[in-house]
């Protein structure tokens, strides 16, 4: 028959088992935006739009180091991306409206010759940005 | 160690961990939220301007 310490280490190993792997299951948590105030929010939607663009510039230019996006398409993408950027520091709060014309213009504006290598960058940079204005 | 002692260290450390693992659910401010936008704005235009001055090509305005 356990004794009553035996059974505390065992209760314990259950308490800590069940945690970890709650923390395992719950991976990177959401921040809690529940403090932010509305243009807090609106602020955070553009983070989240800024951070998909450069993502797609990091992914273009490695893209372009590993030799599958030429320099011309390569300048394409970071142009427009760069073009966004400049848009919401500019004006934070109302800047996506005026950065998703810039994409989609860009995007549709593409040259025959490098249209299909960049045409996915942009979408994806069009994508985020119709998604959080 | 005598068993109530042993108890109190327990939950001393459970306590511990389960306040350490609600803090990573991290409570956002305005103030950080802007400065983080600020961060990856800045960040973006640093990428940008070094692939385009690595080619010898201007950065575009």
């Amino acid at each position: 028959m356990r004794s009553r310490l035996q059974r505390r280490y065992v209760g314990f190993a259950l308490l800590v088992g069940i945690t970890i792997a709650a923390s395992a299951c719950a991976g990177n948590p959401k921040p809690d935006t529940s403090g932010l105030s509305p243009a807090g929010i609106r602020t955070y939607r553009t983070l989240q739009a800024t951070k998909i663009v450069n993502d797609v510039t990091t992914t273009a230019i490695a893209a372009n180091r590993s030799g599958q996006l030429p320099d011309n398409a390569t300048a394409q993408v970071l142009t427009v991306n760069k073009q966004v950027l400049d848009v919401i520091t500019a004006d934070p709060q109302s800047g996506l409206e005026r950065a998703l014309v810039i994409a989609k213009n860009a995007k549709d504006a593409l040259p025959p010759t490098i249209k299909a290598l960049v045409d996915g960058y942009l979408q994806r940079v069009v994508d985020i940005l119709t998604e959080v204005k | 160690m005598d068993p109530a002692t042993l108890q109190a260290l327990i939950q001393a450390g459970i306590a511990i961990f389960i306040r350490h693992f609600n803090q990573t659910g991290e409570k956002l401010t305005d103030a950080e939220v802007y400065a983080a936008l600020q961060r990856e704005l800045a960040d973006g235009q640093t990428a940008i301007a070094q692939w385009f001055t690595s080619k010898g090509l201007p950065i575009p305005q």
